[in-house]
């Protein structure tokens, strides 16, 4: 218990500590801020201690909101021990971030690192609500913070798509809530056995689907993303936008009975976003753009296990955990590219350093040998079984899976080539935390396939050695690099020197891809919303003067008001009513 | 509301109300520039009333209820009751007479007329603790009408065009609804008697409606209208954007506490305590009311998008988050109703934060208008702060107050059988943020217009931002705001007491 309360109250009342050193000025004040925020990090040990030694059972505490609870199952534990690893090497990376006013910026981590291990520990709804709120909306200021035209145009989408998706997921909570799913351990059979299923998971889907990135409504994750400070990025990409799987997770009625057209939907949607964000991606100019167009890419891979355990009861619990397990995987990978895109820019690292760590990162990520995507990747096949696209019978999903490697070696390389151009200035080091950082992404397979471990069964382990694991898993990383290699010497034509295919600069497709349109959609609405509000005003403005053509005791009132000073005036009908109250009382009191 | 509540005969429900009135009619004698005297009489009363709640409610939340009655005619007494549910309004009423009394110290120092204005300031307090502790139903009535006839001056003070305009329509108004209530209460009472309130109903009502369902129905409706008026409820809500043209201490109390609260609180009290809710369902009326309610909400919130004056936007909201009470005093589920009693709670300090930070904006800066606010919380952080808190709150954000009576809402919406609310409070969530979320940015993130006279390099305010009498109130509410979503979960919160009394109506 205390563990917990130290766990959360520590980050958040360093959060404070920051945000009020901010407010007051002065030169003690801007000291204090800088040692804080420079030792930020080490605010999250207690919930590395909690993640390690935490017991399984629910806490409680009745006192605070509607009472809240939190539990460390086999979902939460290893998604909270992603939490703690990614916001503390992030929360080291803020000082030379290159972000300007980095203690707000480590204060406003620190409230979203709370929110998020409240979000995957939750035990009930309310908590859970409590923490994905308070998660996105301080996501707003991290997106926000540099305050630049991008980041301000990136903010304002990432606040409608936010505030669109919370309403989904209010619904949503209300209905589980009312449908007896309080306690989340109870939820999915609630969602099951509700009237309102189909109601209930059209809100999830929506809902969690603005987190999760799912097409069309990942439109905000390219701009924020970009916008951001790396820091910020590599947390949104490697643990915020999980909040939706974990949504997912928790409240879908998987291994209840099965729902083979949602199981599709989810499915459909995933590979339609899966696929088509690796077009888009391809023809950015941004590295932390195409990045997060990968994550779009893999965050639908994780739809579709949803999808599956949506489908097929059966294979639910084998799905979800191997969904823990690449998600763990895809945090850590893509958080150490996107903090990489920052060493490569401006720390003093030698250039082959950087180079290794990024190609053993961007290898994981696309599942090659001996990575942890070796492990996620071999894994989340084997859960999907013989599951079919579309649910009824069709594709065999664990022959469409590997397709995601190659979309993400292309991604990968394509990012390669854009860091590769970028201007480097070499500034500063900080050799502690970038060996933390480069060991980090070089050894993530450890943890991972240890993880993977203590789940077997039903969580599949890749032999380490079997030629025929190795080669399918090989094939799509070599496929890709062959055709990045090819598109390189196509590039290189002179004919094509003014194609915008061949050099694209995130102008054929700009970031965000349908986001324009969605943006004008949303515009429409607002407009469509206000001119409805005045007309409603002009309409009662009207009917009021039709009825105040009729006679009405203004005149006379105001009349009453002019002759009389406002003091006299209502004493004296305060003397009036109290007459008038007595006289009633009267006829009241001597009626039966 | 409790049924097994012991009565007690005692003096303090008297002696509540003597706090605010005894101050408020020594006030009116005393010169303008009795400054001292003045303001140690106001906080003295104020300190007072906060202290006997407190006193008090410990006691009632055991199950003793304080009683005074007064014969005032044969058969027909003055009632003051303390019980959870009126002490639950009084706490309110004290805590926030008691800050706003602060404030308006601050925002009136040096103004004319300040006698006058804190004497009917005290009556307007001694009022609305009145309507809180009224036992029956006249003595409701007689603080009700007395309650719109000293909030008429305080709409009036300033005494230009637009401030007559105002009180005028306000007057006109809240007195035809007066007359309503009058009409209502005198009809019931001609038929059965003096009413007391009773939690779950009072028996002779239960019998009128039985034998003659017209009439009660008829009854009814004249008070839902007539009470309709304070409440807002649309279309009868014209006067509270009207009325904004009062001081900002004026509008604090008016939205938080005083004028619309008595509306909702007496709508509760005809249809939980006097008619008791399965009667009033029975009827009919209580899908009525909450079919109005529904409107209301969804019609005040898009009117609110539109209005550029920080107040009259502000203004439209109290209209909407009113009807949030109205809504959940007309579901009948125990949930639902917990929730609306919070809400009433929670409303008061969330509306009057913001309008004391309204107050701040445009006593400070002399900015009242949404679109001049660009770039503010660089001069005015902790301001900026406070009603960023409130609007939070507003839209229903954990943890923050307003979540914790939006959230039993809904549920109790849906455990009610009316699925239709869930939808009705999302589309009112969707508007608020869509009319806050705009004046947050504005405050926070566009960079002021070039020119603004007000423009200091960010973080280098020499001294506090404002008037410590101006700021420090909203800072305490602000602070109450996050205080009763995060601690709801204590025995003394505003949650759980509003269940205690919710299951009073569920007998």
């Amino acid at each position: 218990m205390t563990l917990w309360v130290l766990a959360l109250g520590l980050p958040l009342a360093v959060a404070l500590l920051l945000m009020v050193a901010t407010l007051v000025s002065g030169p003690r004040a801007g000291a204090l801020r800088d040692t804080v925020c420079r030792a930020a990090w080490l605010a999250t040990l207690p919930a590395a201690t909690l993640t390690l030694t935490g017991g399984d059972e629910v806490v409680r505490l009745d006192w605070l909101l509607l009472g809240v609870s939190a539990h460390l199952d086999e979902v939460a534990r290893p998604l909270l021990a992603l939490t703690v690893v990614l916001y503390a090497v992030a929360l080291a990376f803020v000082p030379r971030s290159g972000a300007r006013r980095g203690p707000v910026l480590s204060g406003f981590l620190l409230v979203c690192f709370a929110a998020s291990v409240g979000v995957v520990a939750a035990a009930d709804v309310v908590t859970f609500y409590l923490a994905f709120t308070v998660m996105s909306f301080t996501g707003y200021a991290l997106v926000l913070h540099d305050r630049t035209a991008g980041a301000r145009r990136a903010a304002r989408i990432y606040m409608v798509m936010t505030v669109l998706g919370e309403s989904a997921v209010l619904a949503a909570m209300a209905l589980v809530t009312a449908d007896g799913g309080l306690v989340l351990a109870d939820a999915p059979a609630a969602v099951a056995a509700s009237e309102r299923r189909d109601l209930i998971v059209a809100l999830l889907l929506v809902g969690f689907g603005v987190k999760a990135g799912t097409a069309p409504l990942h439109v905000w994750l390219p701009l924020a993303h970009s916008a951001a400070p790396t820091p910020a990025s590599a947390v949104l990409s490697g643990v915020m936008v999980k909040a939706g799987l974990v949504g997912w997770l928790r409240f879908l009625p998987l291994g209840q009975d099965a729902s083979p057209g949602w199981g599709t939907t989810f499915v459909l949607l995933a590979l339609l976003g899966g696929f088509l964000a690796v077009v888009a991606g391809l023809l950015q100019d941004n590295p932390k753009v195409i990045l997060a167009y990968s994550t779009i890419s893999q965050m639908g891979f994780l739809a579709v296990l949803v999808g599956v355990a949506l489908a097929e009861p059966g294979l639910a619990h084998a799905c979800v955990l191997a969904a823990v397990v690449y998600a763990v995987h895809h945090g850590v990978t893509k958080a150490s590219l996107f903090l990489g895109v920052q060493v490569w820019s401006s720390e003093r690292v030698p250039r082959w350093t950087t180079t290794t760590v990024l190609a053993v990162a961007g290898l994981s990520l696309a599942g090659a040998p001996f990575t942890s995507g070796y492990v996620a990747k071999y894994g989340a096949k084997e859960a999907v079984g013989d599951a079919t696209f579309p649910a009824a019978g069709g594709a065999a999903l664990a022959d469409v899976l590997p397709w995601f490697g190659l979309g993400s070696t292309l991604l990968l390389a394509r990012c390669a080539v854009v860091l590769w151009r970028r201007e480097r200035k070499g500034e500063h080091s900080a050799p502690v935390r970038d060996g933390v950082w480069a060991a980090s992404a070089v050894v993530a397979v450890v943890p991972v396939a240890w993880l993977a471990q203590r789940l077997d069964p039903p969580q599949a382990v890749p032999g380490w050695l079997s030629p025929g694991t190795l080669w399918a898993q090989s094939w799509p990383v070599l496929l890709g690099v062959a055709l990045a290699l090819a598109a390189a010497r196509l590039a290189r034509r002179r004919e094509l020197d003014d194609s915008p295919l061949a050099h694209p600069r995130g102008d054929v497709v700009p970031p965000g891809d349908v986001v324009a349109v969605e943006e004008r959609a949303a515009l429409a609405v607002g407009r469509a919303l206000r001119r409805a509000a005045a007309r409603l005003g002009s309409v009662t403005g009207r009917v009021r003067t039709a009825l105040a053509a009729t006679p009405s005791p203004l005149p006379a009132l105001s009349a009453v008001q002019a002759r009389l000073g406002l003091w006299e005036a209502s004493g004296a009908v305060l003397l009036f009513l109290a007459a008038a109250g007595l006289l009633l009382a009267l006829t009241g009191g001597s009626s039966p | 509301m409790n049924p097994d509540a012991q009565v007690h005969e005692s003096v303090l429900p008297v002696v509540m109300l003597l706090t605010s009135l005894v101050p408020g009619l020594v006030i009116f004698f005393l010169r303008e520039d009795q400054v001292r005297l003045r303001t140690t009489l106001n906080m003295a009363g104020a300190v007072a009333k906060v202290a006997l709640v407190a006193v008090l409610v410990p006691l009632v939340v055991a199950g003793q209820v304080q009683r005074a009655a007064f014969p005032w005619l044969p058969g027909v007494e003055l009632v003051l009751t303390a019980d959870t549910f009126s002490l639950f309004f009084a706490a309110l009423s004290s805590l926030l007479w008691l800050v706003t009394t602060v404030y308006a110290i601050g925002y009136l120092e040096g103004a004319p007329h300040r006698s006058r204005f804190f004497g009917f300031f005290s009556l307007c307090v001694t009022a609305t603790v009145g309507i809180a502790l009224a036992g029956n139903l006249l003595t409701f009535l007689f603080f009700y009408e007395m309650l719109t006839l000293v909030t008429y001056p305080l709409v009036a003070h300033r005494g230009t065009r637009a401030a007559l305009d105002g009180a005028r329509t306000y007057l006109a108004y809240t007195l035809g609804g007066g007359v309503l209530v009058l009409l209502g209460v005198v009809w019931l009472t001609v038929l059965v008697g003096p009413v007391e309130f009773t939690a779950g109903g009072a028996a002779a009502v239960a019998e009128l409606a039985a034998e003659r369902p017209g009439t009660a129905t008829a009854i009814g409706l004249v008070l839902l209208a007539g009470l309709g008026v304070k409440a807002a409820i649309f279309p009868l809500h014209r006067w509270l954007p009207v009325a904004m043209v009062a001081p900002a201490p004026v509008s604090a109390l008016l939205h938080a506490v005083a004028v619309v609260k008595a509306g909702v609180y007496g709508i509760v009290r005809v249809v939980h305590d006097v008619f008791g809710l399965r009667v009033f369902a029975d009827l009919g009326l209580l899908h009525v009311l909450a079919v109005a309610a529904g409107v209301t909400i969804v019609y005040g919130s898009l009117r609110a998008l539109t209005q550029d004056d920080l107040k009259k936007r502000l203004a439209y909201s109290t209209v909407s988050q009113l009807s949030y009470v109205t809504l959940g005093a007309a579901l009948l589920s125990p949930v639902a109703t917990a929730g609306a009693l919070t809400h009433i709670f929670h409303q008061g300090i969330m509306k009057i934060t913001l309008f004391f930070c309204a107050g701040l904006f445009a006593e400070v800066l002399g900015l009242s208008k949404v679109s001049q606010l660009a770039g503010v919380a660089r001069r005015m952080p902790l301001t900026a702060i406070a009603f960023t808190v409130a609007a939070f709150g507003m839209i229903g954000l954990p943890p923050l107050a307003g979540f914790v009576s939006k959230w039993p809402l809904a549920l109790g919406g849906l455990d009610a059988g009316e699925p239709w609310v869930l939808a009705v409070l999302l589309t009112s969530t969707l508007l608020n943020a869509a009319y806050f979320l705009p004046v947050i940015h504005t405050l926070w993130v566009r960079p002021p217009e070039e020119g603004a006279r007000w423009v200091t390099e960010p973080h280098r305010v020499r001294s506090i931002e404002a008037p410590a009498s101006l700021l420090v109130p909203a800072l305490i509410t602000a602070a109450l705001t996050l205080a009763c979503g995060v601690f709801a979960g204590w025995d003394y919160s505003p949650w759980q007491i509003a269940r205690i009394i919710a299951e009073g109506s569920y007998p």
